[in-house]
């Protein structure tokens, strides 16, 4: 079998388990359900990520060591990932041999010669290694693996559940997320013009396995340096690596193109240096590279400016594990699982809600999705591949057992906005955040007053057991038999209420009759009062789920809202004592 | 592949052997280094929950080693000179011998919470502060700091209030707040101070704490003395607290116990404290402790307002919890006159 | 092109075999780990077992009611056991609380159910426990659904489309579907039996009906308040029933107090109490005894007393309605009414 049909098979083996796991990224038992499925493994072969989050944290996170695996045999054959397994490699190549079709020899050479500007992938690399080293991990946004998981997560599968509903039964919604749909059909359509683009120019992943490919004992080469200059070697390179002369070592992808297609089999893989001549890298400048060790003065002054401290904006809501903002930073890579993964559809990309170095971190949106934060669910922190959201069990997101102590894990405090609340400035009754409080006791406690209702005096002509007749109808759109309002003599708070159970015109049902002193005299006027359950939020025991703020009728912006303030993962938050 | 047959095909392929072990050998080398960093960085179990931090757990014992036993621990001087009636007080202790040895390296706490002219009454008089640094010095303090965590901006503060002035008048130097300087610290048994920034820093080489404030009102504290001038040692946000601020400067008591107290009541703030700004705000009460308890000195500047003990309720609350004497006339305090 | 007839190499050849075997093997790797499911699932996997135990929320004891409500085969919990007090009564009913808590209101427990039997109808059981039969009695009576058929489950029982209700001794209990079927009204009694299995045997309330005369009562109408009846603050425990006779419609009440003393005073309370309202006394010659009559517009009120027993008619269209009811509530009571008085 030649080795070109097993690198295709290779790469469709791999793209298919990427796409597999991106379908069982949904919460269940099913088949095609999360079950065991190690969805983040792909991830987690990413040495990239394993470096980023080892020099941002100073710790490589158990899962993540799967990249040694990656490492060590890039170590000693050279970018076998990239033509072999990269699941967004195998869509750039396929996409760049369709653009190349019916393209002759020359154009064909053109489209794969060795350009400058490959060098940019390098720079781009030291660039986020050097804001990784001042603890701002960006790479998720260049690094192919998390860039696709997040394309295909967010973008690509909710087109899909809106249109087929096959792995969603209703639309998952994601904010923003056209601007990450952009970047994929960016990085897919480019390769109708330069097939491979962003594996030879832009990706960060590549250059580290180029720069891992400075020892490979085995690689690319020529037998003789000259040969029939057919070049047809290069019509089929996928690194534009040069393999007809001065092969370049880090950019071969391992397509094998070139072995297989020349006529006379002079392109070996062999244990030598070839005929031709070889080099490591590609022309790289120093000036890229001071340009790229900007990074790390681009990552102070985000610090200075920074939006983990005291500017931080209290609506920013991370899922429930998340660890403190600035360790989050180092961690996140933006893969988009937990967002994929929530249940809820509340966990959503941040455009800027987390600040520039905050881009596509998952933010919780309560006003969005199927419900707040569930309190049954820790699916979030146990698709994380770095930690970042950190894999609770449920009896420490619920605060039980030994995790009593701490209590349950808060991703912040409700807040009533009584400007907005219907009972606190409308004078309609509503209950509907008390009543889907799941904290037991419930967070959310009411106190009870009645109100007189605008224009709600009346003087009553008679009164006859529970029917009292008005001189004049009362004028107000609400329902006033609904049970909530009552009648009440006026200027007596103390008296005696009266449930409204019927009105017709001017004629008033009332539950049960008025009795003694509670009568209203001759021509006295009476007050139509309105039940109003008033919500109120104990600080102390609401744990920011949201489930208030998601039901709230107050459809645009709620009349009740979490913001960070008191949540687990960070002391400046801290309220309550 | 033709078998080599001449001299240069030969070295060629010893060329290429040689360099293809090379290259083995160094891959190896950065798979080893590669695995071996991973190994020594491996975290099987995750992040916690929270960045732990070594939390101290007070700011320290200061309390006078050296004093006579039987010796008086606590004087009530009336008077209107700050310097005679602190020179007079501590005299009455047994001098200043008794609490600054040769050498030492004092701090002393002023409270200078607020950007307002020391005639105002609402923080540490200057005049205080250089008597008790000046008598610092002549018992042979190596060095005298003065600091204190205020609310306005610090250096405002302390230039505004005099206190810098009498800083540099008399050699002690002045510490300003500043990030490095403040530490976690957890109370043992405390609720409130757990894994909470104090400026822990300034304490680095001290030997000797004396506390120097003014006696005035305070709305949500109902006093503020010696013991609310703990609460400029906070960090973070530290209003939290005033949520249980009976509670918050109790814990404070239990967190350090200084050499010395020196409440100053020549003048009271006795409306609008803790910031007063009139004149009319305060009054004369000609009245100065010099303690070891700051317990007791504030029970004396309770009587000074013109309030009993069931107004400022930390006092009662210190007192159980073991930081002093609420009752100060069981220490048999010396009464002195300078005017007399 | 050449690349057809080149030979592939063993080396190659062999390699791409290595290379499938590899792939070969993470496919059964990731099958098998697929088995292994993610704590988040096992999770999910776990909430229902979670409330299929009897939990009580709101932090009570399992109380005597959330106890006495039973599981039956069919019906599979929704949710956890609901237990309430006086206290927080109204988290779970709102404003109808106000309509047990002066009758006597002790503990109410409520569990949700799933009927899987009858196309997933959802059930809701509410046991009240009342304290006294005849607080149970009122409650039940004082919102019984006009037109709805009695049923013989106990002795106060009736149903609707979609639900049943009836008391047992101190218990009130309601037993509600989200929807409304003939088989599904099988299932309910079927869950009522069960219930009531559960339920001590007491003392019961006699139907209040059977004090009343017959003729032109509507059977549902008959009601216990349990507390300050028409209006009148502390007139307590009074059963009402509506008539529609030839006259006109008119409500018969008869109330019963310790001793014949207390019933005249209350007789007397009750007509200062409409005397105060406005009513005024109506001259009615020919009638028999010194039972007073009461108007005001279009409506008439009588009260008499007979022993222990205080009786009357309420809110009686016509004069003619008021006496014909009266004379045959009379009678009634007469025929019931204990020989050791009078």
């Amino acid at each position: 079998m030649r080795i070109v049909t097993v690198r295709r098979l290779s790469q469709i083996f791999f793209l298919a388990v990427f796409l597999w796991f991106c379908i069982t990224a949904t919460l269940g038992t099913a088949w095609w359900q999360l079950r065991g499925w190690p969805i983040n493994w792909i991830l987690n072969l990413d040495p990239l990520t394993a470096l980023a989050t080892a020099l941002a944290t100073g710790t490589l996170y158990a899962p993540l060591t799967w990249a040694l695996v990656a490492t060590f045999l890039t170590l000693f054959v050279g970018r076998f990932f990239c033509g072999f397994a990269c699941p967004l490699g195998t869509i750039n190549q396929f996409t760049g041999w369709l653009g190349r079709l019916g393209q002759g020899p020359a154009g064909r050479v053109e489209a794969n010669r060795h350009r400058r500007p490959q060098a940019w992938k390098y720079y781009l690399l030291v660039f986020l290694l050097a804001l990784t080293f001042m603890g701002s991990v960006q790479t998720g946004i260049f690094d192919p693996l998390p860039l696709l998981h997040r394309s295909v997560n967010l973008a690509l599968f909710p087109l899909a559940d809106n249109c087929l509903g096959v792995l969603s039964d209703e639309p998952r919604f994601y904010a923003s997320v056209w601007v990450i749909g952009v970047v994929l059909l960016g990085v897919v359509g480019l390769n109708l013009a330069w097939p491979r683009f962003f594996c030879r120019f832009a990706c960060p992943l590549g250059a580290l396995f180029g720069l891992l490919s400075r020892f490979t004992p085995w690689r690319i080469g020529k037998t003789a340096d000259t040969c029939g200059d057919c070049l047809i070697c290069e019509q089929y390179c996928e690194g534009a690596c040069r393999p007809s002369g001065k092969f370049i070592g880090s950019e071969c992808v391992l397509c094998f193109n070139c072995l297989d297609r020349c006529p006379v089999s002079r392109v070996t893989f062999a244990g030598k240096a070839s005929a031709a001549g070889e080099v490591w890298v590609p022309d790289l400048s120093r000036r890229g590279f001071i340009m790229a060790g900007a990074g790390v003065l681009l990552a102070s002054m985000w610090g200075v400016g920074g939006l983990a401290g005291a500017n931080r904006d209290p609506s920013l809501i991370r899922p429930p594990g998340a660890l403190d903002e600035e360790r989050f930073l180092a961690r996140c890579i933006r893969c988009g699982q937990c967002m994929r993964i929530c249940p809820g559809n509340i966990i959503q990309p941040a455009l800027f809600e987390a600040g520039v170095q905050g881009l596509w971190t998952p933010t919780v949106n309560y006003r969005i999705g199927r419900s707040g934060c569930q309190p049954n669910c820790i699916a979030c922190g146990q698709v994380c591949p770095t930690a970042a959201i950190r894999p609770l069990s449920l009896e420490e997101k619920q605060g039980l057992g030994e995790f009593a102590a701490q209590g349950p894990i808060r991703l912040g405090t409700a807040f009533v906005d009584r400007g907005r609340c219907l009972p606190w400035a409308m004078d309609r009754p509503c209950l509907v955040c008390h009543e889907l409080c799941p904290v037991s006791p419930k967070a959310i406690f009411t106190r009870t007053v009645f109100e007189t209702i605008r224009d709600g005096q009346a003087v009553p002509a008679r009164v006859q057991g529970p029917g009292v007749e008005l001189e004049a109808p009362i004028s107000t759109e609400a329902n006033l038999a609904n049970g909530d309002y009552y009648l009440r003599s006026t200027g007596q708070p103390e008296a005696a209420l009266r449930r409204i159970a019927g009105l017709a015109g001017t004629r008033l049902t009332l539950e049960r009759p008025l009795a003694g002193e509670s009568l209203p005299a001759m021509g006295a006027r009476v007050d139509i009062v309105v039940r109003l359950a008033r919500p109120f939020v104990d600080a102390a025991k609401c744990i920011g789920c949201g489930m208030c703020e998601h039901e709230c009728p107050v459809s645009g912006r709620r009349a009740i809202r979490v913001y960070s303030e008191n949540e687990s993962r960070s002391r400046l938050g801290r309220m309550l004592i | 592949m033709n078998q080599p047959t001449d001299e240069k095909r030969i070295h060629t392929g010893e060329l290429n052997r040689r360099d293809f072990l090379k290259r083995v050998g160094y891959a190896s080398a950065v798979a080893l280094a590669a695995g071996g960093l991973g190994l020594a960085f491996y975290d099987w179990k995750g992040p916690a929950a929270s960045e732990g931090q070594k939390a101290l757990t007070g700011l320290g014992d200061y309390t006078p080693r050296a004093l006579a036993s039987g010796g008086a621990k606590m004087a009530i001087i009336r008077g209107t000179d700050r310097a005679a009636m602190f020179a007079q007080g501590v005299k009455a202790l047994g001098g200043m011998e008794s609490f600054i040895q040769k050498g030492d390296r004092v701090l002393l706490k002023v409270n200078a919470a607020f950007a307002t002219p020391a005639s105002l009454g609402a923080t540490t008089h200057p005049e205080v502060l250089a008597a008790v640094a000046g008598l610092c010095f002549k018992a042979g303090a190596a060095q005298v700091l003065v600091t204190d965590n205020p609310i306005n901006n610090p250096d405002s503060c302390f230039e505004i209030t005099g206190l810098a002035g009498a800083a540099r008048a008399t050699g002690a130097r002045v510490i300003a707040p500043r990030a490095a300087l403040f530490s976690p610290v957890s109370l043992p048994g405390g609720k409130l101070i757990q894994n909470w920034p104090v400026m822990a820093g300034v304490f680095q080489g001290v030997t000797k704490v004396i506390v120097v404030s003014p006696v005035k009102d305070h709305q949500r504290a109902g006093a503020s003395m010696t013991l609310k001038n703990f609460y400029g040692f906070l960090g973070g946000r530290r209003n939290v607290f005033h949520q249980d601020i009976n509670g918050i400067i109790t814990e404070l008591a239990l967190l350090l116990k200084p050499t010395l107290c020196v409440l100053d009541g020549t003048v009271s703030m006795m409306t609008n404290g803790p910031t007063g700004g009139s004149l009319s705000d305060l009054k004369d009460t000609g009245t100065m402790v010099v303690s070891t308890d700051p317990v007791a000195a504030d029970a004396v500047g309770v009587e000074l307002l013109g309030r009993s003990l069931a107004d400022v309720p930390y006092i009662l609350m210190a007192q159980a919890a073991g930081a002093g004497q609420a009752d100060y006339r069981l220490l048999n305090p010396v009464l002195l006159d300078t005017r007399a | 092109m050449a690349r057809g007839k080149t030979k592939v190499g063993t080396t190659q050849r062999l390699v791409g075999y290595g290379i499938l075997a590899l792939l070969g093997l993470i496919a059964v790797w990731l099958l098998v780990q697929q088995s292994r499911f993610n704590p988040a699932v096992i999770v999910a996997m776990r909430a229902p077992q979670l409330q299929g135990r009897p939990q009580v929320v709101s932090g009570r004891a399992l109380t005597a009611t959330a106890a006495l409500i039973p599981e039956v085969s069919g019906f599979t919990f929704l949710a956890p056991m609901e237990s309430y007090g006086p206290e927080n009564l109204s988290d779970k009913i709102d404003g109808k609380a106000e309509l047990y808590l002066p009758a006597g209101f002790k503990e109410m427990s409520c569990r949700s159910f799933g009927l899987g039997a009858s196309g997933g109808a959802h059930v809701e059981v509410f046991l009240y426990d009342m304290g006294l039969p005849q607080n149970a009695y009122a409650v039940f009576s004082g919102q019984r659904r006009p037109g709805s058929p009695g049923i013989s489950l106990t002795a106060n029982a009736y149903a609707t489309a979609n639900a049943l209700f009836f008391t047992k001794g101190r218990f009130y209990v309601e037993i509600v579907a989200d929807r409304a079927s003939e088989a599904l009204q099988s299932f309910l009694e079927a869950y009522a039996a069960a219930l009531l299995a559960n339920l001590p045997s007491e003392g019961e309330t006699k139907d209040g009906a059977a004090l009343f005369p017959k003729e032109g009562l509507a059977l549902d109408s008959v009601r216990l308040s349990a507390t300050d009846a028409f209006g009148l603050e502390g007139l307590n425990n009074m059963l009402t029933g509506e008539y529609s006779l030839k006259g006109g419609k008119a409500t018969a009440f008869v109330t019963q107090r310790d001793t014949p003393e207390q019933a005249q005073a209350e007789a007397r309370r009750y007509l200062d109490f409409l005397a105060a309202n406005g009513y005024q006394k109506i001259e009615t010659p020919g009638l028999p005894g010194d039972i007073p009559v009461l108007g005001l517009d279009n409506s008439f009120e009588m009260v008499f007393v007979q022993g222990r027993t205080l009786a009357g008619v309420h809110d009686a269209s016509s004069l003619e309605a008021a006496l014909e009811l009266a004379a045959k509530l009379e009678t009634a009571l007469r025929g019931s009414r204990e020989p050791a008085h009078r």
